[in-house]
């Protein structure tokens, strides 16, 4: 299990991020004192760090630099400054990456495991599967793949409708809304468009039938999509 | 110089000869009583003697003022003055005292000017700072509640609630950032990088930043290029650019519609054209001319209330100082089309 040591002085966004890269299956510690982030550092010898830039008494250029006098591992720096010039300061004082408030959770757990992956090389990798791996009702989810398969039956979903099934596997049993549906679906080239949410859907549905799952994907008129996970029935 | 210099004297030059000539009189009267002869060579004779005398004073003089008036001629006919051009002219020792005690006051009126503006650059600078510090302090509250509405949406049924919450913030956000990018305006030379931009790539950039935005409102873009469009730029200004039009297109196109925001880039010789169109509410024609003025918000304005009248004043100031052009035509009710013009392949620079 990784360790994760944060170095946050707004409580909140510390207490946020913590939960959120426990939910994840990390280890993870919050600076208490900012005046020894460094013999915390030791004592707890974390696998990563998030690192503040704006801190009480010293920043986080100088605990970095202190940091990297005897450890390599990962930095990532957190700060509300968007100019270049912080974020090549960070570099130099030895960051691995850098991410400006505000920012989304997603984003913050992308970075620390590819910060990660970078780190401790492939292991990590086969240990992230471990992590990420999920299973609802006899029915499991491979990210890292686009795979999902039930009764040992695989089958490999395209990006957008492993996209789409993953947003709604998130919720199971409640209402995941349209326009939620179509956050998840966009992506860096393709701006999806309500017809085409309607259209992958029926995909998936269709996919899905592949393996033997029927009327899971259930819709709520004006509201969105649900998903049932009670496939374990007879098939009709 | 010269020509201004003997102007001045000219008065003395008059009383000097007059004051001779009553001279000569005199001697002539006195002479035609005693002997009754007075010679007309004599008179020449006696005129030229004091015009010698007269000519050898204005050249002392001359020399003596010239050092003073040749620096005061220079500093009068240069294009900008600057408030330490007292100090310069004392440094000649003006050779007249009237002149020193004009000279006196002169440097006293520039050292209050002067003091008065390092007080004004200073009380700039701190307010600059202030608002600097300011804008990013009120930026971790904004992230915090990002962040809360991220990890209620993953346990609460409130979602609806979440969401209105989230776009308050965002806006919350944008007026944040306009703000900042105002109030770094005035340092813009300091931080130009000229590079070579992907327009395409940063177009599609900044619409998946602002996806919820599109999503929310029910708003498609259509992104019109094949392969790439590169433009010499400063990234990060531009994204301010293209950012406050993307933004203003999302704020005036019709709602919940299915509308479309249409992104093109043509590329003619040397010339690119960048071109954001919506299917907005357009702006009247006797606003168009005005909407690049600062605080100039319009009919459009008054009907939205976010308007700030800021957005497109800094979105043309910026592009003029990277050197493009930036128009926008509209029509009111069909929407309207903001074209981003880049000419050159060298980001200019104005100096």
């Amino acid at each position: 299990m990784y360790h994760i040591y944060i170095v946050e002085d707004d409580q909140q966004i510390s207490r946020i991020m913590a939960d959120h890269l426990k939910r994840y299956g990390y280890h993870v510690t919050q600076a208490t004192d900012f005046q020894a982030v460094k013999q915390e550092f030791v004592a707890l010898t974390p696998d990563l760090v998030l690192l503040d830039i704006n801190l009480p008494l010293f920043d986080g250029f100088y605990w970095c630099r202190q940091i990297r006098t005897f450890s390599n591992a990962p930095v990532l720096f957190i700060s509300a400054r968007t100019d270049e010039m912080n974020q090549v300061m960070a570099i130099e004082n030895g960051g691995d990456d850098y991410l400006t408030k505000p920012f989304h959770l997603e984003v913050l757990l992308a970075k620390v495991k590819s910060a990660l992956r970078r780190a401790y090389g492939e292991y990590a990798n086969k240990r992230d599967e471990q992590l990420t791996t999920r299973e609802l009702n006899h029915l499991y989810i491979y990210p890292d793949r686009n795979e999902i398969s039930y009764l040992d039956q695989p089958i490999e979903l395209t990006k957008k409708e492993f996209r789409l099934f993953q947003r709604l596997a998130d919720a199971p049993e409640s209402i995941v809304s349209r326009d939620e549906l179509l956050e998840a679906l966009w992506d860096e080239v393709d701006f999806v468009d309500d017809n085409t949410l309607s259209v992958n859907v029926t995909r998936l549905r269709k996919r899905l039938e592949e393996i033997g799952i029927y009327d899971s994907i259930q819709t709520v008129r004006g509201q969105g999509y649900r998903l049932s996970v009670n496939w374990t029935g007879e098939k009709r | 110089m010269i020509r201004s210099f003997l102007k001045d004297r000219l008065s003395v030059a008059f009383l000097f000869f007059i004051h001779t000539a009553f001279l000569v009189l005199t001697i002539s009267l006195y002479v035609r009583i005693e002997r009754g002869q007075f010679d007309f060579d004599t008179t020449i004779y006696l005129f030229m003697l004091s015009a010698f005398f007269f000519t050898v004073w204005l050249a002392i003089d001359y020399i003596r003022n010239r050092p003073y008036l040749k620096k005061l001629h220079h500093l009068a006919n240069q294009r900008n003055s600057t408030l330490d051009s007292s100090l310069e002219l004392k440094a000649t020792a003006p050779p007249s005292m009237e002149a020193q005690t004009f000279l006196t006051l002169y440097m006293q009126s520039q050292e209050t000017a002067r003091s008065k503006i390092e007080r004004l650059e200073q009380a700039q600078a701190q307010h600059h700072l202030f608002i600097n510090q300011w804008v990013h302090q009120m930026k971790t509250p904004v992230s915090v509640i990002s962040l809360l509405v991220e990890e209620g949406k993953q346990s609460s049924a409130h979602t609806d609630l979440l969401n209105d919450i989230a776009h308050e913030n965002d806006r919350l956000r944008h007026g944040l950032e306009l703000m900042l990018h105002t109030a770094r305006l005035d340092h813009f030379s300091f931080d130009l990088k000229a590079e070579t931009v992907d327009l395409a790539s940063l177009t599609r950039e900044i619409i998946n930043a602002e996806k919820r935005q599109f999503i929310r409102r029910g708003i498609y873009p259509e992104v019109q290029v094949e392969g790439q469009a590169l433009v010499t730029s400063d990234a990060k200004w531009l994204r301010v650019i293209l950012e406050q039009l993307v933004h203003n297109a999302l704020k005036y196109s019709p709602q919940k519609q299915q509308a479309r925001i249409t992104f093109s880039f043509n590329k003619t010789g040397k010339q690119l054209q960048a071109t954001i169109t919506d299917s907005g509410i357009g702006i009247p024609a006797s606003d168009l001319p005005r909407i690049f003025d600062p605080f100039f918000t319009g009919e459009n304005g008054r009907t939205y209330q976010e308007s700030t009248g800021m957005g497109l004043y800094l979105a043309r100031t910026i592009a003029r100082e990277l050197g493009h052009k930036l128009y926008v035509e509209s029509i009111v009710g069909k929407g309207t089309t903001a074209t981003l013009l880049f000419s050159s392949t060298t980001l200019h620079k104005q100096t």
